[in-house]
């Protein structure tokens, strides 16, 4: 590797580190706008997978929404429900069996007294509803915790969770100002848990704290609430490891098992939600079972229909909620723009019934892998070109997509997409870019160094298209010429060698100039003398007559200058020129750190040794230059000479200048 | 539950059914394939002044006190009323007859139950009085086969073939029912929906307890149950 190769290398390689290191810090400075364009593009892995039977998470069928919805007001033929009706639709849940019902609701206040009654007992009887509460969230560290109200401070004491905390529990969201459920109903129902579930950066719902912090105590989400209910796991068996887990210890499954169930969760104790589709499949297909809460409403007052449902929801956890017109209840998640949020209650229930947790990778996770492809990116900087460099890095993109989606729809393993996607095309970008301005000063330097060899639309062909300079040596019929200045080393003796360098230069301008008239390539200068041929990088069928035109021309121009260097008092200009046509092997030869466009053969030293038998002043060629020129350039023949290296006498002919 | 026959009952019963007429035509869906208007009544208070009150969930009758259904058919459809009283013995209220599908059932007409003037009168047997309503587009075959057999039965044996006519009604309710509904998201809109706010308390209405039209697609049933006291 030559030593401009190495450091192009090596600045590749710096590159490709500074631009992955470059990426991860705007990750990390810019949370706001890359975690979102990162979640976002995650979602559509959630939408992709709930399109398809086979890749969708398990529904666990025991979860049954109870709708509130313009369908039950249509049907019931009005539009307020009251708490008689609640109150029935209760009860009712009951004597069907439900093993649970979730009302996504808080009532925070009595109404009238007759219609709460009815509700509490209808509640009561049932015996296994849930009802919501609502924390503020704490703008500030160990704010009040107290509500306003000291029966409601003294419900909520009453109802929270001693569990068994390793670690910190100071990640937690902290509730302060609990809103209830107004305390003759929450004392009927089984329990109240939070109903607060927090949106991403971007507004979408991915995310639920299974936990809040209230005070010194802890209290259950209302899904967790339940769930832990269901699984018959009191809270002296749960057992929270922030950022880790909650391990539900010695949960009795559905079918009879019992073993740990164990939640991933984060440092706020927020477990991600696998949702397992958006509300509306098609046209007809729904992610979960719905349930018009007027059909249990009107089930309520026929013992028959009732016994008829027992049938459907023995054993469910019903979920009631509105979703009525003019609902605010609704937001994105990642499978649905706009989805009713008792929803996500339901979801997170499906996702630890069903046991299919999904799970970040972390950040540790996360720069490994950034570690691995930046090696993977340094490894092709060093030995491939951009354009390998960039299929390369887009095979890596592939390939890296490939992998976070099998880990997603296969593992439920969430990796960060973006993050070495961008730091993957960012370094492409930097590496193609520097490529492109390393190999343009390349060009340039090559270009330069050609237009002394190359007549500049001969050069222009070479540039556009390189392979016209072979790097393959070729057989091909050229004719080459050599001239030589007559004694210039005895005038030279007596010059200095500043006027010998500017004597030269004057001279080789103006023979270069002719040469290059007639698209000839200047092989190499030697001393005074000029190597020249005609008929390459570029075939030139009439390349003897060019060659012999040019080598007129030459004696001309010299002639010319003779006169003006006598008058300028410098040596007489005198040159001698030899010309041969034949089969020469043309390529760039020599060793790879100095390579030279150029041609050998036997042909070529007939060239030099004409130009040393040339007559000072004149042209001599050959016999097969002559028959090449014959007809359009006038020669004279000559005696045959003998030349060094040949054992017969050559024919030559004089060109008439 | 006995039969009574009474002038001024007719009368009652006559605003019973035009409180009906007026009631519920605009629920009726062009979908369905069951339509009929259902007035069930019940009188109490004295024979000079009566009191008329629609059977409803809450309703609690004693001895004496009178009951009379309506059905007016407004599509071709099938529907039974069947009795089980307080001592589970089993009674076609309607059709009057099962030859009366083929020979007097037509839409539009009123079918008074019990036929005519006559209402019913609870006897001092107390109890769950519980009325079956089943409605269909075609007969109920089944159905009607057992509780031919059962009027046909001896004694001995109409235990347990009531038993079986409640538990074929159960099938048939079951057999039509659509358990699930469609999720609906709420429509997001400017504005607030007024009608979802409570009444002020005690001017509540109490729409369950009017008499309606009743349209559905396939089936319909409903067990209506009267606590005789």
């Amino acid at each position: 590797m030559t030593t401009s190769k190495r450091h192009v290398t090596l600045n590749t390689v710096y590159l490709v580190i500074c631009a992955c290191v470059a990426v991860h810090l705007l990750f990390v400075l810019f949370p706001n706008v890359f975690e979102a364009w990162n979640a976002q593009t995650i979602d559509k892995l959630f939408v992709v997978r709930s399109g398809s039977d086979a890749l969708r998470p398990r529904y666990d069928s025991t979860i049954v929404h109870i709708d509130i919805s313009d369908k039950t007001f249509q049907y019931l033929q009005y539009s307020y429900l009251n708490r008689f009706q609640y109150g029935r639709v209760a009860q009712s849940l009951g004597e069907t069996g439900t093993a649970l019902q979730i009302w996504d609701f808080i009532f925070p206040a009595r109404t009238n007294p007759d219609e709460d009654s009815a509700f509490v007992a209808g509640v009561a009887r049932a015996g296994n509803a849930y009802f919501g509460l609502a924390f503020n969230i704490a703008q500030q560290r160990h704010a009040s915790a107290r509500s306003r109200n000291a029966q409601t401070d003294r419900y909520v004491d009453s109802t929270a969770w001693k569990i068994v905390v390793q670690g910190s529990a100071e990640g937690l969201f902290e509730g302060v100002d609990p809103k209830i459920t107004f305390p003759a109903l929450a004392a009927a129902s089984r329990g109240l848990g939070y109903l607060n579930i927090n949106f991403d950066r971007d507004g979408v719902y991915r995310r639920v704290p299974l936990l809040f912090r209230c005070g010194a105590a802890l209290y259950p989400s209302f899904a967790f609430r339940a769930v832990c209910d269901y699984l018959k796991v009191p809270p002296d068996r749960i057992e929270l490891k922030p950022g880790t887990s909650i391990t539900l210890r010695g949960a009795q499954r559905a079918d009879g098992s019992v073993r740990d169930l164990v939640i991933p969760v984060d440092e706020s104790a927020c477990m991600l939600v696998n949702y397992v589709g958006p509300l509306q499949r098609s046209d007809t297909l729904y992610s979960m079972l719905h349930i018009d809460f007027a059909d249990i409403l009107r089930a309520s007052d026929d013992r028959m229909e009732l016994d008829i449902w027992r049938d459907m929801l023995q054993g469910k956890i019903a979920v009631v909620s509105e979703v009525a017109t003019g609902a605010s209840d609704v937001g994105p998640v990642p499978t649905d723009n706009q989805f009713p949020l008792s929803g996500v209650h339901s979801n997170v229930l499906n996702t630890i019934l069903t046991e299919n947790f999904l799970r970040e990778a972390s950040g540790t996770e996360t720069l490994g892998i950034e570690i691995v492809v930046v090696a993977l990116l340094v490894l092709f900087s060093l030995g491939l070109s951009s354009r390998h460099y960039s299929l390369g890095a887009l095979g890596m993109i592939a390939g890296y997509l490939l992998l976070s989606v099998a880990a997603f729809l296969y593992f439920n393993l969430i990796l960060d997409i973006l993050r070495p996607v961008v730091q993957i095309a960012t370094s492409t970008f930097a590496v193609v870019a520097y490529h492109y301005v390393v190999a343009q000063r390349e060009k340039q330097s090559l270009q330069r160094s050609f237009e002394a060899y190359f007549p500049p639309t001969v050069v222009k062909r070479i540039m556009a298209n390189p392979e016209l300079i072979t790097q393959r040596g070729q057989k091909k019929e050229l004719t080459i010429l050599f001239s030589d200045i007559k004694s210039f080393t005895t005038y030279s003796s007596t010059m200095t060698p500043d006027e010998i360098q500017k004597a030269l230069n004057e001279y080789f301008e103006a023979m270069v100039e002719i040469v290059f008239k007639y698209e000839g390539t200047v092989d190499k200068f030697i001393g005074d003398g000029l190597m020249v041929f005609f008929g390459d990088p570029e075939d030139q069928p009439d390349h003897a007559l060019r060659c012999v035109r040019a080598a007129v021309e030459m004696q001309q121009k010299t002639r010319a200058l003779r006169e003006q260097w006598e008058q300028e008092g410098k040596f007489p200009l005198q040159i001698r020129i030899g010309i041969n046509s034949g089969p020469v092997v043309v390529g760039n030869m020599g060793s790879a750190r100095r390579l030279s466009y150029t041609v050998l053969g036997s042909d070529v030293n007939l060239a030099q040794r004409l130009e040393s038998n040339a007559p000072v002043g004149g042209v001599l060629i050959s016999q097969r230059t002559y028959e090449l020129i014959k007809g359009e350039i006038p020669a004279r023949p000559l005696d045959p000479i003998m030349v060094k290296g040949l054992n017969a006498p050559i024919i030559v002919y004089e060109v008439p200048v | 539950m006995r039969t009574l026959h009474s002038g001024k009952q007719l009368l009652v019963l006559s605003v019973l059914i035009i409180l009906t007429a007026g009631i519920g035509v605009a629920t009726a869906q062009e979908a369905d394939n069951i339509g009929f208007e259902w007035g069930f009544g019940a009188l109490s208070g004295s024979v000079k002044d009566p009191k008329l009150a629609s059977v409803t969930r809450d309703t609690m009758l004693k001895s004496g006190d009178q009951v009379k259904m309506i059905v007016k058919l407004t599509k071709e459809c099938f529907v039974y009323v069947v009795h089980e009283d307080p001592a589970g013995e089993i009674e076609l209220r309607f059709p009057y007859d099962l030859q009366q599908f083929s020979a007097d059932y037509k839409v539009g007409k009123n079918y008074y139950i019990p036929k005519g003037r006559p209402w019913f009168q609870l006897d001092e047997k107390v109890g769950r009085e519980t009325f079956y309503l089943l409605a269909s587009p075609t007969r109920l075959t089944d159905l009607e086969a057992l509780l031919t057999k059962y009027q046909s039965a001896p004694a001995t044996a109409k235990a347990a073939l009531a038993k079986d006519v409640v538990s074929e009604i159960r099938n048939v309710r079951k057999r039509f029912k659509t358990f699930t509904t469609t999720a609906e998201r709420p429509i997001s809109i400017g504005g607030n929906v007024r009608g979802l706010e409570g009444p002020a308390p005690g001017r509540r209405p109490d729409v369950a307890g009017i008499t309606t039209e009743i349209s559905a697609n396939n089936f319909y049933g409903k067990t209506i149950t009267v606590d005789h006291k």
